[in-house]
């Protein structure tokens, strides 16, 4: 951004100053080879070295998930309470003084005579396998945060170019309508669903819907605001492209990326969310577990036993920070301004 | 990077902005500090008839008085009156000591207790405790709660300024104890009805008659109290000041604690397990029992056998030492240990003994008959409310039995305790993890609640003989005998738990605490009031 | 202008007027009653709800209550403060919520804007991604964990600040929440900036402005941040009203008695007074910040000013 610029002083112009530029180039149309847009956007997005690292930490989550709870020996329900609250311990790494079991200077394995005990990520205060719980965890998490990305597309972002767009009465009535919803506190709404519905999966997307996709029709407007002044969308409507036409091919593809961004953060909104409602009495069935639950669970030890919440931060971290990589990477490939050749 | 290191410059300027309050105040004398003690859940009220919360008996106890007082051995002495006992038991005659004042002048008098007793059963104060009058057997209390009766035609009676009557239907072996409870507590009548709505809303709308005045009351936050010395015992009390704190957190209160702030409070689950080998740890057992209730008019908990192979396959041992291990103690009955003694000061439950057994092999016997009757698959709900204790406890049970008895499967529903409640009053639910906080320290208080036709009796047991033996002993024939009473009682018990297995306890509950070593007279009470009224730094 | 801003606070009126009737329902439906307790007989119980009028039917309360709240009275609380005043209840824990909030909201912005144009000047180098990692941690860490590692760590290793909320001493006592609360806003916004502002230093207007010499300074503080507002301003409000309810668990771990406290007891002990009163209050806020949002998005941009003068 910082370019150097020759001073020329105007009044001492010379020829010397002119350069000829392109010389020994021959200047001909260039001619792209044709290739469809999605193909144009993969392009785009396999040279994104973030994003790429973002879709393959996604990949070796979710391989985790699936096989994880098979590899550790445990079962996730498996209540040993002779092994409760354990700190992690790895095999091989537990030589390099790492991951040894020990917690204040004391090794806990040891004390317990558990001498050839392994809990790679420690157990919790029943005597759970942490690891063996977190992905397990995860996979009720990622469902989740599918879910919540799905519900912010589909209906918040479709809400709020709709509502933008019109604008006038149509905008008045969706927007009050959207405030009345938002306007009673999430929490009051999250705890009354609670005493009337069942736990489990259904309830927890029935919440969602009802409360996850409104900060997302809110952005979704703001765009729409802003854009729908410009030209080329008066042009469209000059050519007589019709409304939703135009919202949906013209408009909606200059913001999806920025609402993608969005959308990521909804996911982890949307995993706590899930935790407060097990709280509640409305989210997972134990001994079923999300990650949501597992960090408000581990909350409870966080003084004395920090490794209980440690390892599932760290995991939900890593799925928001992949997560997050893949929608900029995403984003820049669908994004037209972006493309230079 | 130089926009960094101004951004960083305008953090630092910004929080020493909002940071530009006063230094702390400095301790007024190491001899009289003051003593603060965390709570761990908000006050409720300050009006002593309404009050139905540990909080609010806590901060009642501090700052009034009652006609007795619970002394270290937990036995009652005298407080506002000494009393005199007819033979019969039937009359109790209490005399106000002289110097017994409120903290506006006012001498407290005789009315006062007949006042606040009479509203205490009145309906109109709607106070959830007005059927506690009956309890101890107060003339007309029933007919008087029920709103029959009147509530001036309660049982008691101010013959002079000086003398409070009290009389009872049938004789009660708690009454001088129970009534250390706020609810029993003086009302000065004129005070109370110049201050109208606004009665108990704050310091300057109470007045005092304990051994503490009330001089702050930040709302949920900070409750002061303040020596009284016009209290009519004051000498026994050295305590300038007593703090009361609510800090719902124990994590923040644990280090409170570690820094001196705090130096009373309750420790939770794993916290125990840390601190349990420090000087200012304390363990005490408590009377509440957590028990399963199944309702038994479900189709699948009706059944004898699934009901005895759940009893069985419930390690009570394990879940008190290793899931709670806050000094809960397994359950043997409904009855806790240390808790109802007879006449001779044995305790219940030495006499009825254990009435529960742990044996996974019996247990999968009597689920292979449950079986038969009702199928192969069994599904059961297990209803719990969303404590951190509860929790536990329920995923334990939850997986004791689902591993011992094959073919079984555990739903849980978890939900807030009020709506809980709510289901358990309404008979929704199969199997629920609930407890019993007794009021008084007597086997009635536990064993009254699974009578027939008893509101509390949310299972809907029916045992003909349980409802036999509860009535003769509490209003039959044995009820003025001690001892046939207490007998009748154990047999009860029997019944309920190890024949018709109507209630399947789990657990008594103990609580743990962390006091400052140095800080002395907490009292550890089973029943009655006043744990912290008389805390004081050691000489 | 001044037209638009009076029609917009009539229709915020009806709307909140609406919200107070959807809350009801819902608390009609609602299983239980504050009076659902063991230890209550039923005569005791229909006395306790004639005392309280809720024994009318839905439509007189409903009624009743419209009224009374025009009177500024929001009823009184049947059980977590017996009998008490609810406004005068939630007065002061509203007014120390708010200070929290803001505070958090203020410091939140600041740090939030100044990482988001960093991060998006320096777009795709290092920098960029250690803002990136930064703050997707700080979404991905509950507040109240924050809470508690800033209780162990600066309150109680350090001792630098007192850990509970001291009324005497205000200011330090609550520079710890502050802190803890800042940090959802400081990562939101500041990805939302970063974001934000690429697209805008992408356009061709900052192109000419880089053209015509201008100081990069002054190129973003007067061209591309004003743009970059736009949405920023939209996301701003509806976080300090979250910062309000979601600030329940921090006020729990440094004891601080602010309406999250008093929300979370009053659902649990279905308190419904109070729960509708602060559900009311968090409402009204949060009408009262969409209102302005609207009002700051014609002063931000005018187009849109211009565009609403249309219609």
């Amino acid at each position: 951004m910082d370019e150097e610029r020759t001073v020329i002083d105007p009044a001492n112009v010379s020829d010397k100053d002119f350069v000829f530029v392109q010389q020994g180039v021959k200047i001909m149309d260039e001619t792209y080879a044709s290739v469809s847009y999605m193909k144009d956007v993969w392009n785009h997005f396999r040279k994104n070295r973030g994003a790429v690292i973002g879709l393959v930490v996604i990949c070796l989550i979710i391989i985790m998930a699936i096989i994880g709870p098979m590899i550790s020996g445990y079962r996730y329900d498996e209540i040993i309470l002779t092994n409760q609250s354990l700190p992690p311990r790895i095999p091989l790494l537990e030589k390099l003084g790492i991951f040894n079991g020990s917690e204040r200077g004391r090794n806990v394995y040891f004390e317990r005579g558990l001498n050839d005990v392994y809990y790679w990520f420690g157990s919790d205060t029943n005597g759970r396998d942490l690891f063996t719980r977190i992905w397990m965890g995860t996979r009720v998490s990622l469902f989740i945060a599918l879910v919540a990305v799905v519900i912010d597309i589909v209906v918040g972002m479709s809400y709020g170019l709709i509502s933008g767009y019109f604008g006038g009465k149509v905008d008045m009535v969706m927007q009050r309508f959207a405030e009345i919803l938002n306007g009673v506190p999430t929490l009051v709404v999250v705890t009354l669903l609670g005493l009337v519905l069942p736990q489990g999966i259904p309830s927890i997307i029935f919440t969602l819907m009802i409360t996850g996709w409104i900060g997302m029709s809110r952005i979704a407007r703001a765009e729409v605001l802003k854009l729908k002044e410009n030209e080329y969308i008066l042009a469209s409507r000059t050519l007589g492209a019709k409304d939703f036409a135009i919202i949906f091919k013209d408009i909606m593809p200059n913001i999806f990326g920025q609402l993608i961004i969005m959308s990521m953060f909804s996911v982890p909104n949307a995993i706590f969310t899930e935790a407060f409602l097990s709280f509640v009495g409305l989210g997972i069935q134990p001994p079923q577990t999300s990650l949501g639950s597992l960090i408000s669970d581990g909350y409870k030890s966080l003084t004395i036993h920090p490794h209980m919440i440690m390892s599932s931060i760290i995991v939900l971290a890593l799925l928001m920070l992949s997560f997050n990589m893949l929608a900029d990477g995403i984003r820049d490939a669908f994004d037209p301004n972006q493309k230079k050749g | 990077m130089r926009r960094l290191k101004k951004a960083i410059c305008l953090l630092l300027a910004l929080f020493l902005l909002v940071g530009c309050g006063g230094q702390p105040e400095p301790d007024s004398g190491k001899t009289n500090k003051p003593i603060t003690i965390a709570l761990t859940a908000n006050l409720m009220t300050m009006d002593n008839s309404l009050a139905t919360d540990g909080a609010s008996f806590t901060l009642l106890a501090m700052c009034m008085s009652g006609l007795t007082q619970m002394k270290e051995d937990g036995t009652a002495q005298a407080d506002m009156a000494t009393w005199d006992i007819s033979n019969d038991g039937l009359t109790y005659t209490f005399h106000i000591v002289d110097g017994a004042k409120w903290s506006n002048g006012d001498p407290v008098t005789a009315q006062d207790f007949v006042f606040s007793w009479r509203r205490l059963v009145d309906p109109a104060t709607a106070s959830e405790y007005a059927f506690i009058l009956d309890t101890l057997h107060v003339v007309n209390a029933a007919e008087c709660a029920g709103g029959q009766l009147p509530a001036d035609q309660l049982g008691v009676e101010a013959p002079d300024e000086k003398t409070f009557v009290v009389h009872l239907s049938l004789p009660c072996d708690f009454l001088l104890t129970l009534i250390t409870m706020p609810l029993f507590y003086p009302i000065n009548q004129k005070f109370f009805e110049a201050e109208g709505d606004s009665y108990a809303q704050g310091i300057d709308h109470l007045l005092y008659n304990g051994a503490f005045t009330m001089t702050g009351w930040e709302e949920g936050s900070t409750y002061t109290f303040t020596k009284n010395p016009d209290y009519v015992h004051a000498d026994e009390f050295q305590q300038e000041t007593v703090i009361f704190r609510i800090v719902l957190e124990t994590q923040t209160a644990i280090l409170e604690y570690q820094q001196s702030n705090i130096n009373i409070l309750t420790l939770t689950g794993e916290m125990v397990d840390l601190y349990k080998s420090e000087a200012g740890f304390h363990n005490r057992l408590e009377g509440t029992m957590w028990y399963l209730l199944p309702m038994l008019e479900n189709e699948k908990m009706a059944n004898k056998d699934l009901r005895m192979a759940i009893s069985l396959a419930v390690d009570r041992e394990a879940i008190a030492k290793d899931v709670l291990k806050d000094g809960s103690r397994a359950a043997d009955g409904i009855i806790g240990h240390n808790f109802a003694f007879d006449q001779n000061g044995v305790d219940f439950r030495d006499t009825a003994g254990n009435l529960i057994e742990y044996d996974t092999a019996k247990a999968a016997e009597h689920f292979a008959k449950a079986k038969e009757a009702l199928g192969d698959k069994i599904t059961i709900n297990l209803y719990y409310e969303d404590s951190d204790s509860a929790k536990a406890v329920a995923e334990n049970i939850q997986q004791m039995l689902v591993t011992a008895l094959e073919g079984l499967e555990i739903t849980m529903t978890c939900k807030p305790k009020k709506t809980r409640v709510a289901d358990m009053l309404s008979n929704n639910f199969e199997l629920m993890l609930t407890r019993w906080g007794p009021d008084y320290a007597d086997p009635q208080t536990f064993l009254d609640l699974f009578t027939t036709g008893s509101s509390m009796n949310n299972g809907l047991y029916n045992g003909a003989a349980y409802d036999e033996l509860i009535f003769k002993g509490t209003r039959g024939e044995d009820a003025a005998d001690s001892a046939s009473r207490w007998q009748d009682m154990i047999d009860a018990e029997k019944i309920l738990i190890a024949e018709d297995f109507a209630i399947l306890p789990v657990y008594q509950y103990g609580s743990a605490m962390m006091i400052t070593p140095g800080v002395e007279g907490v009292l550890f009470l089973t029943t009655g009031s006043g744990t912290y009224r008389r805390v004081h730094w050691a000489e | 202008m001044s037209k638009y801003v009076l029609k917009r606070l009539l229709i915020s009126i009806i709307t909140l007027i609406a919200i107070i009737f959807v809350l009801f329902i819902m608390l009609d439906l609602m299983p239980g009653s504050p009076f659902n307790d063991e230890k209550l007989s039923e005569a005791q119980k229909a006395i306790l709800l004639a005392k309280y009028g809720l024994d009318k039917p839905f439509y007189v309360r409903f009624g009743k209550y419209l009224v009374n709240v025009l009177k500024g009275d929001l009823g009184v609380s049947y059980t977590i403060n017996k009998n008490k005043a609810i406004a005068e209840m939630i007065a002061q824990p509203l007014k120390l919520s708010i200070k929290v909030g803001i505070q958090a909201m203020v410091i939140g912005s600041i740090i939030g804007l100044i990482f988001g144009i960093i991060a998006a000047l320096n777009h795709n180098t290092w920098i960029d991604s250690l803002f990136s990692v930064v703050s997707i941690v700080g979404v991905s860490v509950p507040s109240y964990v924050f809470a508690l590692l800033l209780a162990l760590f600066i309150g109680y290793k350090l001792n630098l600040v007192p850990i509970l909320y001291n009324a005497s001493d205000p200011g330090r006592s609550l520079i710890l929440p502050t802190i803890a609360l800042s940090m959802f806003p400081i990562a939101n916004i500041s990805r939302f900036t970063r974001s934000e502002m690429i697209d805008v230093l992408n356009s061709e207007y900052i192109l000419l402005v880089q053209a015509k010499g201008i100081k990069e300074k002054s190129m973003i503080i007067h061209h591309a941040l004003r743009n970059t507002m736009i949405p920023i301003v939209t996301v701003m409000g509806p976080l300090l009203v979250n910062l309000l309810t979601g600030s329940m668990v921090v006020e729990k771990v440094f004891a601080i008695p602010g309406i999250g406290q008093i929300m979370s007891q009053a659902i649990t002990n279905n308190d419904y007074n109070v729960v509708i009163a602060c559900a009311f209050v968090y409402s009204a806020l949060y009408i009262i910040m969409m209102l302005i949002v609207d009002i700051l998005y014609g002063i931000i941009d005018p187009r849109i000013r211009v565009a609403k003068g249309d219609s």
